[in-house]
């Protein structure tokens, strides 16, 4: 292979890094209507009443809109396929505010000083209801949150809103209460995870106009253009066809733009004024206004004989979708459907739970999940386990885990919000995954603990993981390639960029295909106009699923290639060759550059274009065995990672560079969950950390040098053997983290983050004992 | 306003009004949109660019203070044929991943190798400690750097002639007073109420934040007689216009007040260090600054003057309550005096933070000692932050050490006690009051234990 495999720099890397104008906010039109929302005080409010005369009468105010100025539609935000299944549990803008930051109004003014100002002239009455804070409490509480009479589920998903859960799941194999009975060993524990919140540098923005023809225009960064196209169409009362949305370079997203956000806003503006909008969120607007991962709590049996061997798993898990069920169901499904079948030699499972609202920012998408909530748990849990059975947790994971050849009965089971689909495991090298990792780590030496200086210890822990490539029987891609004269190709997909580098990954997969250098690929993504269609970029799925629509794509134009040249050189197809830069035939040769001129200006006259689309029928999962090496300072509590080691199968890497940044960078999120990030909330339901220094991401001192190896392995299923990779780094460190913090200090956190105030107060009371 | 400067080499005469953030020129005004906004209060380092080769973030600087000086921002580092070499390594090692972080990085990457050009990797993880990247894990970003240190780059444009005032516009919608001496910056402050601002870091992130811009503001960033470090035999005098690298740099500071030099080092990130100014931290009377303590540890005196004159009050008497110095409204901080040390005297700053950089102090201690021929403590201070509205000086664990045997059985374990009951500390989102007990008492141990 010449192309697929190799570490190329990323097709967009030179322009960014020079500073090019690039994301939406740099090539957004001006002048455009700057659009600013008021936002609730208030964690659950009914407007009385909005007096709107003294905003609207500030020179340069265009429009100022209220729940009473808009459709009364019903949708979810949540940018999924269709029909969603979310519930459809909000408005553009509505009557009731549900958490502090939710949206009351609308203001779009000529200049960003009016819209200020507008907002502050602003008239609301409030009617301050009681919050629904915690959400232990929030099944059957008093307080309802959704009692609109046009909310609904899309098909079943256990949606009660009248008391307060927004989805409710149930699945078991086997009788887990009679193996718990019989069995040797049983560990219950309870782990609780926090909201974490993306932080995509770029914040949440867009831009709208009407373009010669009236349409409605939506420059957006978005993970899922189709999505926000078809639901603001739903939204603003507008067919499909009159709106176009187009991604331009997206500044992170990592699940945090997978949501529809300023779109519905910044559209009605345009809509109503006719003119051009745009609307960027401030930081704080991020904070209090978007997503966050939904906070669970896990209650985790493992039951097992003397020896180690597992014999059932329970997994009873409630979620906090906050104020609206935005992916509820199908995170709350992955928490199981991504972690319990990583164990499959068990006799029997069961996972369950409901999602239940409440007055907090809203639960969304978030890459790992699901999927790190669940690994914290199970993870912990096994190494609890280990440390009762007195015997190595990577002996434990070794004599339990899945293996290639294997299946379990889980993925027919369990799909993300309807069932999954069947399939045997044909690469799993985690095996070797975990010897690498060991070496690498030192694990032999170093566990379970040394001291490191006077007042700090050192220990070690580890976690695996699964994820998945993809949602079958959901995820669709397609991908149209494009011959130009003199020999260049357009690769025009729907697949969406979010800085992962899937443009330039697609481009090698196309290249490879074609035995062409990458740099004849001339890419354009994610257009609801001029491109294909994707489902977007979420659930692992780019490389898998639009690498294969890429790559049909690709082996038709080869097709057509050889057809058109054996014409040209009046041979049979079947005697040409072609080799990337020529067809042969027996007799002479035509280049690609001659071939493809005269196909437009000369001879045999035609445009060639080949579009491939694929449905992702299965979904292997990528695996990773993670190692964490922790310092832990006895007189603060403050955990420092000293080295976080990952090897990863993700099927053959199409680019060992990007997808090991890949990994890189959800390494670091997962250490930020672990460590230091984490949404809090005052007692009456206002935003802690509603600012960067409040909030912490990890900087660039408190990630070490991380080791990231890929494992050698080849998915027969995937394009050139490839898997997934742009999750799988974020499920790790919480659990393998927690565990080096136990072998280091013998504190065992079970609420995420493991804060220095945790850590120090466990010591504590465990010298007072 | 009139302001002239010069951005990427390039001389601007710039009609602007002079709040106006110096990020929304550039990109709106100059169409130079490769410096980003990524949270508006100095946190995220995703506009910094160099003004007169410093690295600063453009998010906190009013534009009016950009007049006179050079600024370079990322489409002046290099273009597609004349790239920095820190650009192509970054693209080549990764480094550049969804790249809303790149510019400002690759600007905090080109600052740290013209002052260090071959840093080691610590030295990169402190340069570029004010650039948070979500994407990368940060190891590409090191390994560019690494990779395009030493290779020679062409010099920065030169700065622009500073001579001259910017000329305010009489429909400037705030007054911003800027004046060249110090007794015209005491007539404007006599003349009626305004707000100093100096390097802006703590105050354009208030504004950021919803705060009101005030009709009169008063820049005290170009006075030279609040500039500077003067040391004599007797101490220190720092202006009050000083930055946290003017400390940083200074090796007497690094040398005669290691706890003062430890608690700027500790303050924010690179961009914030030069930006952010001595006074400015003594005035903003936020009970987590970090230079209040050791300043205070070290016997530092509050220079205050005003057209009455001067006042001088010991910084452990400045603060009155959260928030709320002893500063009147006439007046303006010139300097603070520290002593010169007795020789043996031990310093320390301890800071206890949850991220190593940008981040404000759960619980801060700075702590002085000596001990003497017979191995008693001798002229114990010690000063906490965070741990009460304002500093808080631990006078009973104070006396107790006093003339104590520094080899007494327990004592640190006494005295971390001691120091944990003395103070009433509140819960909020960095800690509870329980921690900050627990931690204030290890540190003061941990100074103890040496
Ligand atoms: C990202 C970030 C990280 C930070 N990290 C830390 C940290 O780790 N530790 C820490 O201690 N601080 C930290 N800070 C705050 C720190 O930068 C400031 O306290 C700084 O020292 C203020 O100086 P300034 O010149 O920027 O003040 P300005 O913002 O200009 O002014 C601050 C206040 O002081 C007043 N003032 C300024 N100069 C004078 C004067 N000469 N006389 C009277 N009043 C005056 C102003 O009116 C204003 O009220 C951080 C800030 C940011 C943005
Ligand atoms: S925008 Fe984040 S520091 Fe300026
Ligand atoms: S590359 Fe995306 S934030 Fe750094």
């Amino acid at each position: 292979m010449n192309e697929v495999g190799k570490s190329l720099p990323k097709i967009d890397g030179v322009g960014l890094a020079l500073g090019r104008p690039a994301y939406t906010d740099d090539l957004a039109p001006r002048p455009a209507l700057v659009v600013r929302a008021l936002r609730s005080p208030h964690a659950f409010a009914r407007l009385k009443s909005i007096d709107t005369a003294a905003a609207e009468a500030i020179d340069g105010v265009a429009c100022v809109l209220t729940w009473r100025d808009v459709p009364r539609v019903a949708v979810t935000r949540a940018g999924q396929g269709h029909p969603e299944p979310s519930p459809r549990d909000r408005f553009i803008l509505d009557e009731y505010v549900r958490h502090v930051g939710d949206e009351v109004a609308v203001v779009a003014a000529d200049s960003e000083a009016a819209a200020v100002a507008a907002l502050a002239a602003l008239v609301v009455d409030y009617e301050v209801l009681e919050p629904v804070l915690d959400f232990e409490q929030a099944e059957d509480h008093a307080t309802v949150l959704h009692s609109e009479p046009e909310i609904h589920e899309n098909f079943p998903i256990g949606f009660e809103p009248t008391r307060n859960i927004a989805s409710a799941y149930a699945m078991h194999v086997g009788d887990v209460d009679k193996v718990v009975q019989d069995a040797e060993v049983v560990l219950r524990r309870t782990y609780y995870t926090q909201a974490q919140q993306h932080v995509a540098l770029e914040p949440m923005v867009c831009a709208t106009w009407l373009d010669l023809h009236g349409r409605l225009n939506v420059l957006t960064s978005t993970q899922t253009p189709w999505h926000v196209r078809r639901i603001m169409a739903r939204a603003l009362e507008m067919p499909v066809g009159e709106i176009r949305v187009n991604k331009p370079r997206i500044g992170g997203g990592f699940g945090g733009k997978q949501m529809i956000h300023g779109e519905l806003l910044c559209g009605l503006v345009t809509r109503r004024t006719g003119k051009a909008a745009r609307m960027v969120y401030s930081r704080r607007e991020v904070f209090a206004a978007t997503n966050t991962r939904h906070p669970m709590r896990m209650d985790i049996t493992l039951a097992a004989d003397r020896g180690g061997h597992l014999r059932a798993i329970d997994m009873q898990a409630l979620s906090d979708t906050g104020a609206y069920g935005e992916h509820a169901l199908t995170v709350f499904m992955v928490a199981g459907a991504k972690t319990l079948p990583l164990y499959n030699k068990v006799e029997a499972v069961r996972f369950g739970g409901k999602t239940v609202y409440t007055n907090r920012v809203p639960g969304g998408a978030f890459r790992g999940y699901g999927a790190i909530q669940g690994n914290y748990a199970l993870e912990s849990a096994l190494a609890e386990l280990a440390h009762e059975l007195d015997l190595d947790p990577v002996e434990l994971r070794r004599m339990n885990m899945i293996a290639e050849g294997e299946t379990s009965p889980i993925f027919a089971i369990m799909g993300e919000g309807t069932e999954g689909v069947a399939m045997t495991i044909d690469s799993c090298k985690l095996p070797a995954c975990i010897d690498r990792g060991m070496e690498l780590i030192g694990w032999g030496e170093k566990y379970p603990r040394r001291e490191a200086g006077p007042e700090k210890v050192r220990g070690v822990g580890m976690a695996l993981a699964m994820q998945g490539s993809g949602i079958p029987g959901i995820d669709m891609a397609a991908a149209t390639l494009k011959l130009n004269d003199f020999g260049s190709f357009n690769l025009l997909i729907g697949a969406t960029d979010l800085g992962t580098g899937s443009d330039t990954i697609l481009a090698q997969i196309a290249a490879e295909t074609l035995s062409v250098s990458t740099d004849l690929i001339k890419v354009y993504s994610s257009d609801t106009d001029r491109t294909p269609f994707d489902t977007g970029a979420y659930a692992s799925s780019t490389t898998y699923v639009s690498g294969h629509a890429v790559r049909t794509a690709a082996q038709k134009m080869r097709a057509a290639l050889l057809t058109e040249g054996a014409a040209m050189l009046g041979c049979a197809e079947k005697d040409a060759v072609f080799d990337g830069a020529e067809v042969r035939g027996p007799d002479g040769a035509i280049s690609l550059e001659d071939l493809s001129t005269r196909l437009l200006y000369s001879q045999n006259q035609k445009q060639l274009c080949t579009t491939g689309s694929h449905l992702c029928e299965k979904s292997p999962p990528p695996y990773l065995a993670a190692f964490a090496e922790v310092e832990v300072d006895l007189g603060t509590g403050k955990v420092d990672l000293i080295d976080f080691v990952a090897v990863v199968d993700c099927g053959q890497a199409i680019n060992p560079n990007l997808a090991r940044v890949q990994v890189e960078g959800g390494l670091a999120q997962g250490i930020g969950m672990a460590l230091t990030e984490e949404v809090r909330y005052g007692k009456r339901g206002t935003l802690l950390t509603g600012d960067m220094m409040t909030y912490r991401i990890p900087a660039r001192q408190d990630i070490p040098r991380l080791t990231v190896e890929l494992a050698a392995s080849h998915e027969p299923s995937g394009p050139f053997g490839a898997k997934s990779v742009g999750e799988i780094g974020i499920d790790t460190p919480p659990a393998a983290i927690a565990n080096a913090v136990f072998n280091a200090v013998g504190v065992r956190v079970r609420d995420l983050p493991l804060t220095a105030e945790k850590v120090l107060m466990a010591l504590r009371e465990g010298r007072a004992k | 306003m009139k302001i002239v400067c010069t951005v990427n080499g390039q001389r601007r005469e710039l009609d602007v009004r002079p709040m106006r953030r110096l990020l929304d020129v550039l990109r709106e005004d100059l169409g130079l949109t490769g410096t980003k906004e990524g949270c508006g209060e100095g946190e995220c380092g995703a506009c910094a660019v160099h003004v007169d080769g410093r690295l600063m973030n453009a998010c906190q600087m009013p534009v009016f203070q950009a007049h006179g000086r050079g600024i370079v921002t990322i489409e002046g580092l290099g273009d597609r044929d004349h790239p920095d070499p820190l650009q192509a390594a970054f693209v080549e090692t990764g480094g550049v991943q969804c790249g809303f972080c790149t510019p400002g990085l690759l600007m905090a990457s080109r600052a740290l190798l013209n002052a260090s050009p071959q840093p080691t990797e610590t030295e990169i993880r402190e340069g570029l400690a004010g650039n948070l990247c979500r994407c990368t894990g940060y190891g590409r970003v090191i390994e560019a750097v690494q990779l395009a240190a030493g290779v020679p780059v062409v010099d920065a444009p030169a700065p622009v002639d500073g001579s001259g005032l910017p000329v305010p516009a009489p429909d400037d919608a705030v007054h911003v007073l800027i004046p060249d001496r110090l007794d015209q910056a005491l007539a404007d402050r006599a003349a009626g109420p305004c707000t100093i601002l100096a390097g802006g870091t703590d105050l354009m992130a208030a504004f950021n934040a919803g705060l009101p811009v005030p009709d009169r503001v008063l820049d005290v960033s170009c006075l030279q007689e609040l500039r500077g470090i003067e040391v004599t035999a007797a101490g220190v005098r720092i202006g009050s216009a000083t930055s946290y690298s003017d400390l940083i740099d200074s090796p007497d500071v690094t040398r005669i007040w290691p706890a003062m030099a430890e608690a700027a080092r500790l303050v924010g990130a690179p961009a914030v260090q030069n930006m952010g100014t001595v006074g400015g931290n003594l005035a903003n009377a936020s009970p987590g600054a970090d230079l209040v303590p050791a300043l205070a540890a070290l016997a530092g005196v509050v220079v205050l003057v005003s057209r009455q004159g001067e006042r001088r009050v010991p910084v452990t008497e400045f603060y009155r309550g959260y928030r709320d110095c002893d500063c009147r409204p006439d007046e303006l901080i010139a300097a603070v005096d520290l002593p010169t040390p007795a020789p043996d005297l031990r310093q320390a700053f301890f800071k206890a933070g949850t991220r190593r950089a940008q981040s404000i102090a759960r619980v801060n201690l700075a702590a002085c000692a000596r001990i003497d021929g017979q191995g008693s403590l001798r002229d114990v201070r010690l000063v906490a932050g965070s741990v009460a509205p304002t500093i808080a000086l631990l006078p009973r664990t104070t006396a107790w050490l006093e003339g104590r045997a520094i080899s007494a059985p327990n004592l640190a374990d006494e005295a971390a006690a001691l120091a944990a009951d003395e103070i009433t500390p509140i819960d909020d989102v960095r800690a509870s009051a329980a921690y900050r007990r627990t931690v204030l008492g290890n540190l003061v141990a941990r100074f103890l234990r040496g």
